[in-house]
């Protein structure tokens, strides 16, 4: 016996980018190729390899419109405020616990790689002291934002919390969506965050991760990243019920794909073999088959080895239809944004499906003979799509790959 | 999208990899159990507990008797997982290195991941400054390393993920698990957790009113084999507990059993089966709702083919409320 699987659309986005706060930054920044890199001042950046980061700048939180005491950590502020946003966007605001009814049921999937880093560096601080904060250290502990989200907004479905480096925004978007597909939610908030904080900066800086010089995705010139904090969140729910409550579905989740290269902690594998999988494997998950492919939102991080395998493992699973689809990062306009990356990006891929316009790789460089798809590099472009995929990778070999559809 | 499900794929689990300070493999863990082993007592590794009197620590654990190879370096929580996924292959009947690589998956849970590398490298970025962090161990630092290490140690190129939701982190790992092996998307996934004691943790967690007066910390992992239930009575596995259903849902004042009540509706249950007790080996965070399944597993022996048992548990120390979850295993004879 099988059973029918509901079909998912993305109802609601919000975003926390160093391009501004809200999904209108970010999108209309990104088109206009705007750049939100800046100098790191949240804390001295002497020793690091680049003082640049994508720090958000200019904003402020406020715990009371959370029904908080105090301010969380700086991460989950980030979360809170995209997933207001995503909400809102989703005209949900009142409808996720209805006075006197029963409402939906909301589950939440989020993803993190660091947690609560600023509250780890303070507990830290304490630590060496012989002063360990526990008050601190439950602020950093990884299930609090979740915790938060659920306790602020009255979620009460199944809860998730993935780590999987710098593909867990993405995976979470993979993992909501079939939360819904089988009926186990409703509605879920999928998403993303982190912040910056100097142990992980130290850490990325030191692997060499990051450049001393700029982020040129796909370029010939590329020596590096540069990370940056923030926090995306997206509303997935049942297109069957997105339809009854008559509002706008962005696109669909078609299908969604993780794993690991099982290769290297930080190298990347030959020929992008771990990235080819997990872009075969959501393209099998979406019933596609390569060539129906017409985007793709691509890691693009600027690393010397990175770019390559990306690039290496499109032209392995579509082989010479490769060259009929755009390829971007959007690394260059926003810094790699950690945790929070793939779900910026899925609200960026989506918003390009919405839309039928892709946005550029801003700051490409010189060209690589090794990198030779369309990267969109003189500016956003109009494009009739039906399929676009978006891929992520990270430290510890993860990868996660999610294919979204257009709604007629 | 994938537009169809089948219904008809019982994922069981054909393994189990206990590590706890009751016990090591699933023997000599539920041997322990039987025998009332006394899993509690003072912290050897550690030079300061923070005040912990007892803790349930590891103590026959060495990593060394487990690795393929040589590690430079393993965190705490990174031996672990190794050792586990090892000793759930052993128990499985299987032999990674004549499995298709791409056909094995890998779901792994941690409520705190390698804090013991954390602190090492954040000491050194507060102390000395940001150039004389360590970038080795910041690698091994990363929550997502136990999987990532253990995917190389056995060639794991099927789907993986790393789950963080404090105390249900497992049963995270094995809802996303019992997904994939429902789906066909793996022959086998191991799913479970682990979880290491430190000094960092040890700290975070004394707080005066936090915990309960009698809350051990512990460590430990357990990590479990799910394959679908035809493909192990193929190979003629023995068949320690079919997974019913993994329910994840928020606990509430009104809906204190939330998770339960998602698992029943899941598994099709209309009375809700007894909830496994866990026993006595200190609190595993990440790794406690493995634990308790590998216990359960050992406890089902006293019921009749077809009975159902659940292991509840919930994401924070000192809430009851929020992120809960329940699995419901079957015992299969």
């Amino acid at each position: 016996m099988e059973s029918t699987l509901n079909r998912v659309a993305i109802t609601g986005l919000g975003a926390v980018s160093p391009l501004g706060v809200g999904t209108n930054a970010l999108w209309e920044g990104l088109l206009a190729g705007r750049r939100g890199l800046s100098k790191l001042t949240k804390f001295d950046p002497t020793g690091l390899r680049n003082e640049k980061a994508g720090q958000v700048n200019d904003w402020r939180f406020d715990p009371a419109q959370f029904s908080l005491t105090q301010p969380p950590d700086e991460a989950t502020q980030f979360l809170l405020t995209a997933a207001a946003e995503a909400i809102a966007d989703a005209g949900l605001e009142d409808r996720l616990c209805p006075a006197g009814e029963p409402g939906p049921n909301v589950g939440a999937v989020l993803a993190t790689n660091f947690g609560g880093s600023s509250s780890w560096e303070s507990y830290m601080s304490g630590l060496l002291a012989a002063q360990p904060s526990p008050t601190t250290f439950e602020q950093f502990s990884f299930d609090k934002a979740l915790a938060t989200v659920c306790a602020t907004f009255a979620i009460g479905g199944p809860c998730s919390q993935l780590s999987m480096a710098c593909a867990s925004g993405t995976a979470a978007i993979g993992y909501g969506a079939e939360l819904i597909q089988s009926g186990q939610a409703d509605v879920v908030l999928v998403g993303g965050y982190d912040s910056l904080a100097p142990s992980i900066l130290s850490g990325l800086s030191l692997l060499r991760t990051i450049t001393d010089d700029d982020l040129y995705p796909f370029s010939a010139n590329r020596s590096g990243t540069i990370f940056g904090e923030g926090s995306g969140v997206l509303v997935l729910e049942s297109l069957e019920r997105a339809r009854k409550r008559d509002v706008r579905c962005y696109c669909e989740v078609l299908g969604s794909w993780q794993n690991n290269n099982a290769y290297h902690l930080t190298a990347p594998d030959a020929g992008g073999a771990g990235m080819a999988r997990v872009l075969r494997g959501a393209l099998q998950a979406a019933e596609l088959s390569p060539d129906e492919l017409d985007h793709i939102n691509a890691h693009g991080t600027g690393t010397e080895y990175h770019d390559v395998a990306e690039t290496e493992a499109i032209k392995a699973v579509l082989g010479p239809a490769a060259y009929d689809i755009t390829v971007v990062s959007i690394k260059g306009a926003i810094s790699h944004l950690m945790g929070a990356a793939g779900a910026i990006e899925g609200i960026v891929t989506a918003l390009s499906v919405f839309d039928q316009i892709v946005p550029p790789t801003t700051n490409y460089g010189e060209p690589d003979p090794a990198c030779d798809l369309d990267y969109v590099t003189a500016g956003a472009r109009e494009q009739r799509m039906e399929y676009a995929g978006t891929i992520s990778a990270g430290i510890g070999g993860d990868n996660a790959c999610v294919v979204l559809g257009r709604i007629d | 999208m994938r537009s169809a499900l089948s219904e008809n794929q019982r994922v069981v689990i054909s393994g189990a990899g206990p590590i706890a300070s009751v016990g090591i493999g699933r023997k000599d863990f539920l041997k322990g159990l039987r025998e009332g082993r006394v899993g509690i007592g003072a912290c050897e590794r550690l030079t300061d507990t923070a005040g912990f009197a007892e803790v349930a620590e590891c103590w026959d654990f060495a990593v060394e008797d487990y690795l393929i190879s040589k590690k430079t370096y393993l965190d705490r929580c990174s031996e672990l997982a190794l050792a586990a996924c090892a000793l759930a292959f052993a128990d499985a009947g299987l032999v990674w290195s004549e499995l298709d690589g791409d056909r094995i998956g890998l779901c792994l849970g941690t409520a705190y991941g390698c804090l013991e590398a954390l602190t090492n490298h954040s000491a050194r970025v507060q102390t000395k400054g940001l150039r004389f962090g360590s970038p080795m161990i910041f690698t091994h630092a990363m929550a997502n390393s136990p999987t990532a290490l253990a995917a190389i140690e056995y060639g794991i190129h099927g789907p993986a993920g790393t789950f963080c939701a404090g105390s249900i982190s497992a049963a995270c790992a094995l809802e996303f698990a019992f997904r994939r092996v429902r789906a066909g998307d793996a022959d086998y996934v191991l799913a479970g957790g682990c979880e290491a004691l430190s000094v960092a943790l040890l700290s975070g967690l004394a707080g005066p009113d936090k915990l309960e007066p009698d809350f051990v910390p512990g460590e430990g992992g357990c990590i479990l084999m799910l394959e679908r239930m035809d493909t192990a009575a193929a190979r003629g596995a023995e068949i320690l507990a079919e997974v019913a259903s993994v329910g994840l849902a928020v606990a509430t004042e009104a809906k204190p059993d939330a998770a339960l009540d998602a698992a029943c509706r899941q598994a099709g249950l209309t009375d809700k089966p007894p909830v496994f007790a866990a026993p006595a080996y200190g609190h595993t965070f990440g790794a406690s709702m493995a634990l308790g399944i590998c216990a359960a597993i050992g406890g089902l022996d006293s019921y009749a083919s077809g009975d159902c048992v659940a292991v509840m548990g919930r994401s924070s120390l000192s809430d009851i409320h929020g992120p809960a979850a329940a699995i419901i295993i079957r015992r299969v004879t």
